[in-house]
């Protein structure tokens, strides 16, 4: 089955919008690396990528990143 | 004058164990991070616990991420959002899996967009958030609830009150016309090189 179905669903799968049942589809056409797919999923991810940055950066806490870097050590 | 390292060269200091490099990629990218998580989960000791899983993620993935030379922004903004949205569906079903799980979705580093792309992007920050102002209300407001609040399209019918199909069509007819200008501003951008 060619991928023309899905087409208007990339960005709501990436954005974990869809029911289960709605993802499976588009699961295997990703398992199978369906070049159509990937392209479309990559373009779908620009839109979502462009939806996060209506977000307002955020004060870091200074502890936060001594945090982290104690973290990465025990991996 | 010296030029500031890219993020993809900061991931493949990280790909050696580079710890400065995760440190200044932290500085550059976290505040942004941060605000995203905080937009879907409120409570900052959580907000903050879900930053560090996502650049801990990076650390442990940089050789992968490096050599499918991915955009680390990109990577980071979609981990950020779908770790957050799995913690908040967490809170308010305790017994369901979360299935957005992104990072476990196949082939996830070879849909991630490049970094020339990206940066198209980045250079156009503030126009395409104009782009996404002109959205009418509803469709905005529909798009907030599932970016921001995690919310599935059945959902989002529920807590607005409408039929599932109105609100799907309304959801396709916003993301579509997010694509269709971004698509516009890559083949103008395309066209000039």
């Amino acid at each position: 089955m060619g991928c023309e179905h899905l087409d208007e669903y990339y960005e709501l799968y990436l954005l974990g919008a869809l029911t289960e049942g709605a993802c499976i589809d588009i699961n295997d056409h990703l398992e199978r690396q369906c070049p159509y797919c990937l392209e479309r999923l990559r373009e779908a991810a620009h839109s979502v990528y462009l939806l996060t940055l209506t977000a307002r950066p955020a004060r870091l806490n200074p502890k936060m990143k001594s945090q982290l870097m104690k973290r990465i050590h025990k991996k | 004058m010296t030029q500031q390292s890219t993020a993809e060269d900061l991931l493949a200091r990280m790909a050696g164990r580079d710890e400065a490099a995760l440190g200044e990629l932290y500085d550059r990218l976290a505040p942004g991070l941060l605000g995203l998580i905080l937009r879907i989960l409120p409570d900052r000791t959580a907000a903050e616990c879900a930053l560090q899983d996502v650049f801990l993620r990076l650390w442990v993935d940089a050789r992968r991420l490096s050599r499918e030379q991915v955009s680390v922004p990109a990577a980071l903004a979609l981990l950020a959002r779908a770790r957050a949205v799995d913690r908040l569906r967490f809170e308010r079903r305790p017994s369901e899996d979360p299935h957005q799980k992104l990072d476990r979705q196949a082939g996830f580093e070879s849909w991630l967009p490049r970094p020339q792309e990206i940066g198209l992007l980045d250079a156009r920050r503030e126009l395409f958030k104009k782009v996404v102002n002109q959205l009418p209300g509803p469709q905005r407001q529909a798009l907030d609830l599932m970016v921001f609040g995690g919310f599935t399209e059945i959902e989002i019918a529920e807590k607005l009150g409408e039929p599932l199909a109105k609100v799907r069509s309304g959801l396709l007819a916003g993301l579509g016309f997010i694509r269709h200008r971004l698509a516009a501003v890559m083949r103008t951008w395309a066209a000039n090189i």
